[in-house]
């Protein structure tokens, strides 16, 4: 292994990735506080919100899941940041928020590919949605039992 | 009106300013991690780390209904990214039932050590999200083997 060279490719790589993210993460933090002005958004928010708890999550984790949905997991991780740095995201569902996005991500970007590749658009769409959908609501099912456990003792 | 417009106008500055710095401040916390990593990764690339892990799952691929060649798409697709899978996944000739699970796979885990330092900023253990993440590949690897 050329070291000169890999240690070149993997900076040049680094820089590509920094300057990527970096624009997308300012308009869409730009984005975000923007909404938080408009009482609309708030409102839709707190509707999806109650759509969200089954999942252990509240109406805070609606930008971060959208956001993590549609852009990737880079761009989810980063709101939750800025979410738990101005405390609006509470502590406990940052977890299930993490390992949703975690198996569900960038979902328009990732599916395409592997559409052009020849794969079943219901299956790797629809069955990893479903599949992420039961495998966190049951997650939370159970840190709920736990949760309720511990309130009683 | 001239008094709303002039509010407005000092509201679209604010949050302006404060987006950017936000951004600021994300792509900060964030590159701390993605340039390591990533630096990382590459150099592991380069290194016969990757083979040897693909030898060693190329036999467990039949649980998974795929041919040990979809081995080395895995591996590329996890430690490195989905694009250096996909750059395996045409070169070999597999039906789009192979395809479609190899996809599902990939997916729901790839990018695991960039990934996981990312999340890992966001306020969860990498290991275990890593780990999560994994499981719930080979488990939906195994599940679409038996219903397709």
């Amino acid at each position: 292994m050329n070291l000169v060279s890999v240690a070149g490719e993997a900076l040049a790589g680094a820089l590509r990735t920094v300057l990527f993210m970096a624009a997308i993460l300012f308009p869409l933090m730009v984005l975000l506080e923007a909404l938080r002005r408009v009482p609309l958004w708030k409102r839709w928010t707190e509707k999806g919100g109650r759509y969200l708890r089954w999942l252990g999550l509240s109406e805070a984790s609606a930008f971060p899941l959208l956001a993590g949905l549609f852009f990737g997991l880079l761009y989810g991780a980063g709101v939750i940041i800025e979410e738990l740095r101005g405390a609006r995201l509470h502590r406990r569902e940052v977890w299930l928020l993490n390992l949703f996005l975690g198996m569900s991500h960038a979902v328009v970007e990732d599916t395409a590919i592997f559409l052009a590749l020849g794969a079943n658009l219901w299956v790797i769409l629809g069955g990893r949605l479903i599949l992420t959908l039961a495998v966190i609501g049951l997650l939370a099912a159970v840190v709920r039992k736990i949760a309720a456990k511990l309130v009683m003792q | 009106m001239a008094e709303w417009f002039k509010m407005l106008q000092a509201s679209a500055k604010e949050v302006f300013y404060q987006g950017l710095y936000k951004g600021a401040a994300t792509t900060w916390k964030l590159a701390k991690v993605v340039v390591p990593v990533y630096v990382l990764v590459t150099f592991l690339k380069h290194t016969p780390v990757l083979p040897w892990l693909t030898g060693l799952c190329a036999p467990l691929m039949g649980h998974f209904g795929l041919p040990g060649e979809a081995a080395l798409a895995l591996v590329l697709g996890n430690v490195l990214n989905l694009y250096a899978a996909v750059g395996v996944i045409t070169s070999l000739a597999l039906s789009p039932r192979e395809v479609t699970i190899l996809a599902m796979m990939l997916l729901i885990s790839h990018s695991l050590p960039m990934e996981a330092a990312v999340c890992a900023q966001a306020g969860v253990n990498p290991l275990v999200m890593t780990l999560f993440r994994l499981g719930a590949s080979l488990a939906a690897g195994l599940l679409l083997n038996a219903l397709l």
